[in-house]
């Protein structure tokens, strides 16, 4: 027993005198005691358990890693320029969450669009003198800023679920051991998911005109208008679809820190984020003045559709110009 | 006998798996290692502390003395809820890992 106990002293000394140290050396006696007293018992010899007790201590290295990596304050700059480790129940958490936030989204997407649904529709109801105009005016209009007031109460809601995860998406971290591996692979389970999503958004999307084309020919004023409401429910449903799809793969693509996320790419996205919400802005405060001016809500939705593919243009110059800077 | 640099990953799942049932001490938990894996893995004792150290600072185990017995008292540990999810956790995450490399295995 002496000869272990020096074995253990020896192995020590270069060990600072603290109350982990002194613990840890403690519990490997205790350890190493037990092991010697037992391979006693089974009848080995002083020499050879002592042996097999000493080849089975393991380095000493491991264990002063472990003990001082706690023991040494982190100074202020290494705290500061910390990246975040991520774990695999954390990695699943963020997924999770961007899931069942992406549908709070993609319903306020939908409500956006379709929003002016129901003031055109009014205003159909009281072409064929159904209702009064000012009625429907009145009633399609607060529904109108109803459905925008929710769709903006469900993409704040969205936005705090997801505070906190800010770090994520600056790409401020790295993986945990094998949780790349789990993150690849979930991603690929779900590839077929996202491609269905998107190819039924762009059908909806696409066949959102065809009740107008298709009933164009009656040239019935309130029976377009019904084709003009179900052109916006179906743009709408196209549009939540699309954004589903795209939250719930973009969250994957963040930890993944793939070709959108990367640090030099980011700021770019976010020059392009500014620009998406000036535009969108000027473009509401356009339908909002002309409509108002124009009292012709009937016409005014035209914006929509005309500034959605405006915007792709426009993003796409401005995408140019920025390559060149 | 298996190096211990593959193994290292998982060193936590193994003590985390032997504390599950019942609070245990460090030989008989290393014992225990070498008799389920027929003797492939013999863990070392620093490897086993570091492992307890790490453990019970992340809130998975925690240690106390357990009663006289020969004249000597050992620690004990014990597992905690959150220990108990990260072993879960651990497992899928081995599964995944198995999974992947099987693939890349002859």
């Amino acid at each position: 027993m002496e000869i272990i106990k020096n074995y253990l002293d020896t192995m020590f000394t270069s060990l600072p005198d603290a109350d982990e140290v002194r613990r840890a050396k403690e519990e490997l006696y205790q350890m190493m005691e037990d092991k010697y007293l037992e391979l006693k018992s089974e009848g080995r010899s002083e020499n050879e358990a002592i042996g097999i007790v000493i080849a089975d201590f393991g380095n000493i290295d491991e264990l002063k890693e472990e003990l001082c990596q706690e023991k040494e304050p982190m100074t202020f700059a290494e705290k500061e320029t910390e990246v975040k480790k991520v774990s695999l129940s954390q990695a699943r958490e963020y997924v999770e969450s961007v899931k069942r936030v992406s549908v709070f989204f993609a319903a306020g997407v939908m409500l956006c669009i379709c929003s002016p649904a129901f003031l055109i529709f009014l205003s159909g109801l009281s072409e064929i003198h159904l209702i009064g105009e000012n009625v429907a005016g009145c009633l399609g209009l607060l529904m109108l800023f109803g459905c925008i007031a929710i769709a903006v109460a469900l993409f704040l809601y969205s936005d705090s679920c997801m505070s906190g995860n800010e770090y994520l998406k600056e790409g401020n971290f790295i993986l945990d051991d094998g949780v790349g591996i789990y993150v690849e692979n979930e991603k690929k389970g779900k590839r077929q998911l996202f491609s269905t999503l998107r190819i039924a958004g762009v059908i909806l999307c696409i066949c959102s005109v065809m009740p107008l084309l298709g009933f164009s020919f009656l040239d019935n004023g309130f029976i377009s208008i019904i084709t003009v409401c179900l052109l916006l429910l179906l743009v709408g449903m196209g549009a939540a679809l699309l954004s589903c799809a795209g939250k719930m793969e973009e969250s994957y693509q963040i930890l993944m820190k793939e070709e959108d996320f990367k640090r030099d790419v980011r700021k770019k996205k976010k020059q392009k984020e500014r620009l998406s919400s000036v535009y969108w802005c000027m473009i509401t405060a356009v339908y909002l003045g002309w409509s108002f001016w124009s009292r012709s809500w009937g016409i005014t939705w035209i914006i929509w559709p005309v500034a959605g593919v405006l915007y792709g243009a426009v993003s796409s110059i401005f995408s140019a110009i920025l390559r060149e800077d | 006998m298996i190096s211990s640099d593959v193994i290292r990953g998982y060193n936590d799942t193994i003590i985390l798996y032997l504390v599950w049932e019942g609070p245990s001490y460090g030989y008989e938990i290393s014992k225990r290692i070498k008799e389920l894996s027929s003797e492939k893995y013999i863990i070392k004792e620093t490897t086993l502390y570091s492992a307890f150290n790490r453990l019970e600072r992340n809130g998975y185990i925690t240690s106390f003395s357990g009663d006289e017995t020969n004249g000597r008292r050992r620690t004990y540990y014990r597992i905690t809820e959150s220990g108990r999810d990260y072993y879960r956790e651990k497992c899928r995450e081995w599964n995944i890992t198995k999974e992947v490399i099987e693939k890349f295995i002859i």
